[in-house]
């Protein structure tokens, strides 16, 4: 049971700072979680410290992939909204 | 310009520290270190990957530094700028989300350097905590922003906050936040550190409130507020962005302006970067960003346009004359490293 740092990460450092187990590693602005120091913050925090800090939509996932942070569950923005952006800007 | 600061040594300070003083702000430099990354709250004008346009937040594309890195940047840049007087730690994230950085950035250069002034800027979540430690740093400076001094204003601003170990949402988060800057900032004033206020204008939003937020700050006794219009380019990729959420125009920010004047006003600041170096009003346009549809040009004027980049500095490219802060002794140079000004395809991943 570990967390995973997905490529939706923007390398905002903040799970770096909170992660009890020194489990997020940086190298090159590039964000791993190291499985065997990743037990989901089970014993320290009702909440992952990662999921609950990351202010980015599917950045970090559980181990069936689920994202910790679903499209549209931060930022607000509506999912539709976020794509036809998207769509205007490819 | 008028200060409601009582403490003679203080308006000296105030006097040479050229983001607060109309009359330092040709004469003397500043420079600020980019030594905190993570943040622990989202504002809806913010898009964390990116340069924020709101506070002095050079976002992830700009290199951070090591609180060593930081030093050795100071040491270089007094000795090509004198003129040195004012060292801010500002972002990409908030400063006091990042304690250990920029404590060790404090410590370090207050020993080697300690007529430099120290200034942080802080979205206050963490503020009441540190009131003492940065005391004791002799930090002569905070920025504080505050949009709201009522959650349900604050809520429409800040859809979570990072607390006590927990994502907070809502009122709640809001009202955590607020009670903590509040509280922080009391403190600060207690404990003789200056506070500056920073404050977005987002019609709609903020706008009507921003009167009473001006009352309430200048109650706890800050000297000056520092009312910013808000950036929401789309192309930014913030919330406030996608949502078509207007800027103001230069009459709104003139009519919230004109309605506050308990503490001095700031008006010449200029929204720099939190890597800037130099003299605020010195260069033109150089890394003037493209300007959007919506930008207005006289309120977005100079987001980064006023930087002296560092590694011209390091090139001995430009020495700021204290005589003539308009030239530079080689005129000015336009180098293709200078960080991207705006991102314009903010939601590419
Ligand atoms: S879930 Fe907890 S232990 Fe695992 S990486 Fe995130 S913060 Fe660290
Ligand atoms: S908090 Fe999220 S976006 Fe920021 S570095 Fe960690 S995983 Fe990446
Ligand atoms: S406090 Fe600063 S870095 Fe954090 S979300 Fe707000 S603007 Fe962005």
């Amino acid at each position: 049971m570990a967390l995973r740092i997905t490529q939706h990460c923007v390398g905002c450092w903040a799970c770096a700072g909170v992660c009890p187990n020194q489990a997020i590693q940086v190298v090159h602005q590039v964000f791993t979680i190291l499985t065997s120091s990743c037990q989901e913050c089970d014993g320290d925090y009702p909440d992952p410290q990662c999921g609950a800090i990351c202010p980015i939509e599917e950045a970090i996932v559980d181990a069936h992939n689920q994202a910790i942070n679903p499209p549209g569950s931060l930022t607000g923005v509506p999912i539709a909204v976020r794509h036809h952006a998207q769509s205007l800007l490819q | 310009m008028s200060l409601s600061c009582k403490n003679g040594q203080s308006q000296r300070l105030i006097n040479q520290h050229p983001c607060y003083s109309k009359e330092a702000h040709h004469r003397y430099a500043r420079m600020h270190l980019a030594v905190a990354p993570a943040c622990n709250i989202q504002c809806h004008y913010c898009n964390r990957k990116y340069d924020c346009a709101n506070e002095s937040r050079p976002g992830v594309v700009t290199r951070l530094l090591t609180p060593d890195e930081a030093l050795a940047q100071v040491a270089m840049v007094k000795t090509r700028m004198p003129q040195l007087t004012v060292v801010g730690i500002a972002g990409p994230g908030d400063a006091l989300a990042n304690p250990e950085r920029i404590l060790a950035t404090c410590r370090r250069i207050k020993a080697e350097f300690p007529d430099l002034m120290l200034c942080l800027s802080t979205n206050g979540l963490e503020l009441p905590k540190y009131v003492e430690t940065l005391a004791g740093l002799g930090v002569h400076h905070v920025t504080v922003t505050v949009n709201a001094i009522d959650p349900a204003v604050g809520a429409h601003i800040y859809p979570w906050i990072f607390w006590k170990n927990r994502r907070i949402r809502g009122l709640h988060a809001a009202q955590i936040l607020i009670d903590h800057q509040q509280e922080g900032i009391a403190r600060l004033v207690a404990r003789g550190i200056l506070v500056k206020i920073n404050s977005v204008l987002i019609p709609g939003v903020n706008a009507d409130h921003l009167p009473l937020v001006h009352e309430t700050i200048a109650g706890h006794g800050v000297f000056v507020h520092n009312i910013m219009p808000l950036i929401s380019a789309p192309a930014h990729g913030t919330y406030y962005g996608l949502m078509g959420q207007k800027e103001p125009t230069l009459t709104e920010l003139e009519a919230v302006r004109s309605q506050c004047g308990h503490v001095a006003m700031m008006t010449h600041c200029r929204q720099c970067r939190a890597d800037a170096v130099g003299m605020l009003g010195e260069e033109p346009h150089v890394n003037k960003p493209q300007p959007s549809a919506n930008d207005t040009p006289p309120l977005h004027e100079p987001f980064g346009a006023t930087i002296v980049p560092l590694h011209w500095i390091a090139r001995g490219d430009t020495t700021p004359d204290l005589e003539s802060p308009h030239k530079t002794s080689r005129g000015i140079v336009v180098s293709s490293t200078l960080p991207p000004p705006r991102p314009s395809v903010a939601l590419r991943r």
